[in-house]
């Protein structure tokens, strides 16, 4: 019974450290740091295109723009602090497979889901297309071509 | 297999289930539902109980204790047809499944067919996916009855499940308070641990099962990554992804994880493995008088934090104590680039989450914006600003900066850098992956410091909503800590409930394997388990609850 007890307490004892080791407090972003990328307006314009989560004819106004890049900003110097670290020699690790196999399917045909099935959940079909509205890039085109008709 | 979907705020088909008391259930009805799946199983296949006298009782226990907000979709009229055909098996003597007549649930982001598949988003308020998920599809084969949809933060992202488009969940252990029943998988953990359901599924990217398992106080279960198929679950980040799950206890755990596991060939990341067979390597060790020799235990000195409340540091050490009396060697590891795991987490979540959630254009499926017919970037962008809440769309906006062409190579590149890094810490301390999953664990060799990790789930309870905030405040940013390196290296973990804080919400604590390596990490959870003797939830002790905050 005592060889349990002392058994115990050592291995309370000395599989724990003596104290804690690190705070995550020192890897939280502060807004006073100020080294690494500075998020800018346009930072903010240009996601904003990539992503498409806005009206893009819709201009932000000067609050949402201080948000999006308080929230970019935050994101950014959080993963920045891994550049403190020296990986020059580092392979990186994209996927769990990239060093072993994974399995791939033959290029066959196989069963596939009903049209209807596939297209049941949009608001947009037309016989069994998807009907999206005109690129941007049409619409601008067609001013282009009014204006032009109109300076003939 | 086509399912009815009744919506959980519709009373009208819940009514078929028989009269419902709001509060005070019956005796017989709680007594049902308090059981383990093992214990309902056995008094199903002697024929003590009908898999719908158990599926009505889950029923009505939904019903009764709806402020949870557990679930977004109950299927109850589908759920009563499975179950009599159940019991019709079991009558004609036909094949009984490894599941039968059991009511288990799944979160939001798994497809089924027939039956809303929202993910906890105003995106997919009305998807009904044309498909059922393989992992949701193994289950239903074994016979399990699906009772509904779980809910969950939007699209997976959170770890409190308290940015869903249809509420918060509530912790059942004190849901008057309002604590969160921690995320993103919340709505899974709070039905298995208000005995709503005897299992359920989540996903795990980065602690969605494990947090909600420890704060719920249940079992929570992540085979290793490409374990189970993803195939039907809504992608978040397809290189950290888990299907995952919670049960009652590590026995009901182990059954659930043999059946939903192993190789699918619809899935181009699930591994070339068989299922796991654990449940049968319990069943082995439980009576050993010492189960753990020959297994080592890792202590991560990374792991002990100064935001580690004093009440987990408590519970982790009497933890360490029960393995070594149970033959263990327990040690000290180090896991040096621990710190690095939140930063390359959030770049890569953000970065595979931008990517997966770019095909939410509102053509194909989901919210499609109304009367925006001029052009498509318009469509897309207005469609996807109104589908998606603050908190993903910020994380969407870092991640494609991360991808963009002007920061891949310095932001996600050195990301992926770091990843490596996190990787090989565990490998070098437990080895690279296990060889035989369905054995004892391999007999320690030179290459291997350890079999298994011990460490917390997370650094403190539960929270209230309102200390939650956002989840980006220094307590609820350190509990990421304790759960996202292990789905960097891609590593199984099982969390189990082992006592209580002070402000008496559940503390769980984690088992870590190597790739491959869920027998050895659920054999010391199982020895755990046995010395917490965590207690359940029972409805008197809710009803009480209710009784002295009315």
């Amino acid at each position: 019974m005592l060889g349990c007890c002392f058994r115990r307490f050592l291995t309370s004892r000395s599989a724990f450290p003596a104290g804690p080791t690190w705070s995550v407090a020192k890897i939280i972003p502060k807004e006073s740091d100020n080294d690494g990328l500075s998020v800018t307006k346009e930072t903010v314009e240009h996601v904003e295109r990539l992503s498409l989560l806005k009206d893009p004819d819709t201009k932000l106004s000067r609050e949402e723009e201080t948000t999006r890049i308080d929230s970019l900003q935050f994101f950014v110097r959080f993963v920045e602090q891994l550049k403190e670290v020296d990986n020059e020699n580092v392979e990186p690790l994209y996927s769990l497979w990239q060093e072993g196999s994974i399995s791939l399917v033959g290029d066959e045909s196989r069963d596939a889901l009903p049209l209807e099935d596939v297209t049941r959940n949009s608001k947009r079909t037309e016989k069994g297309y998807f009907v999206a509205p005109p690129p941007t890039w049409h619409q601008a085109r067609k001013e282009k071509e009014k204006q032009d008709l109109d300076v003939s | 297999m086509l399912f009815c979907c009744l919506r959980f705020k519709l009373r009208v088909g819940l009514q078929s289930v028989g009269p419902v008391r709001r509060r005070f259930l019956s005796a017989e009805s709680t007594a049902i539902v308090s059981l383990t799946l093992h214990e309902v199983l056995a008094k199903l296949n002697h024929g003590d109980l009908s898999a719908v006298d158990v599926t009505t009782a889950c029923l009505q226990h939904i019903e009764a204790q709806k402020r949870l907000n557990a679930f977004i979709t109950v299927t109850a009229d589908a759920a009563l047809q499975q179950a009599r055909e159940s019991d019709n098996r079991r009558k004609q003597g036909k094949r009984i499944g490894r599941l039968d007549g059991v009511p288990v649930a799944a979160k939001d982001n798994f497809s089924t067919k027939g039956v809303l598949t929202s993910c906890g988003s105003k995106m997919l308020e009305e998807y009904i996916p044309p498909y059922t998920a393989t992992v949701v599809q193994r289950l239903l084969d074994e016979g399990a009855i699906l009772i509904g949809k779980t809910n969950m933060d939007e699209f997976a992202l959170g770890g409190a499940s308290t940015t869903s488009y249809y509420d918060p969940v509530l912790n059942p252990w004190n849901e008057i308070a309002k604590f969160v029943a921690g995320g993103s998988s919340g709505g899974s953990a709070c039905a298995v641990a208000a005995h709503l359901c005897f299992g359920a599924l989540g996903s795990d990217t980065g602690g969605s099962v494990r947090n909600p398992a420890a704060l719920c106080g249940v079992v929570g279960f992540m085979p290793c990554y490409g374990r189970t198929s993803r195939h039907g679950l809504v992608a978040l980040a397809s290189s950290l992804d888990c299907p995952a799950l919670f049960a009652k206890s590590v026995r009901d755990a182990a059954l659930l994880a043999d059946v939903i596991s192993g190789h699918d060939p619809l899935d181009s990341t699930s591994a070339r493995r068989p299922p796991l067979r654990v449940s049968r390597i319990l069943e082995e060790t439980r009576d050993l008088a010492k189960p753990l020799e020959g297994i080592k235990i890792g202590i991560p000195r990374e792991y002990y934090i100064e935001e580690l409340s004093l009440e987990y540091l408590e519970v982790w050490r009497q933890a360490a104590d029960w393995a070594a009396d149970a033959g263990a060697e327990v040690l000290e590891v180090s896991l040096p680039h621990t710190w690095m795991g939140l930063p390359c987490y959030y770049a890569i979540c953000n970065a595979e989450m931008a990517s997966n959630l770019a095909k939410f254009d509102g053509l194909q499926y989901g919210h499609s914006a109304a009367g925006v017919d001029h052009s498509i970037d318009a469509l897309y962008g207005v469609s996807r600003a109104e589908g998606f809440q603050l908190t993903t769309r910020n994380r969407i906006r870092s991640g494609t900066l991360f991808l963009s062409e002007r920061m891949y190579g310095e932001y996600y590149t050195m990301a992926a850098k770091a990843r490596r890094l996190i990787a090989q810490d565990f490998y070098a301390v437990l080895g690279n992956e296990a060889q035989a999953t369905n054995r004892k664990p391999c007999s320690h060799t030179s290459s291997r410091l350890a079999d298994v990790l011990l460490y917390p789930t997370a650094a403190g309870p539960a929270l209230t909503i309102s200390e939650y905030e956002h989840g980006l405040t220094p307590e609820a940013i350190a509990s990421d800590i304790y759960d996202c390196p292990v789905n960097l290296a891609g590593l199984p973990a099982i969390t189990v409930p082992v006592g209580f804080a002070k402000n008496s919400m559940p503390l769980g604590l984690q088992l870590v394997g190597c790739r491959f390596g869920e027998v050895a990490m659920t054999e010391v959870a199982q020895v755990i388990e046995n010395q917490a003797n965590f207690p359940k939830l029972t409805s008197e002790e809710n009803s009480e609850c209710n009784k002295t905050q009315s």
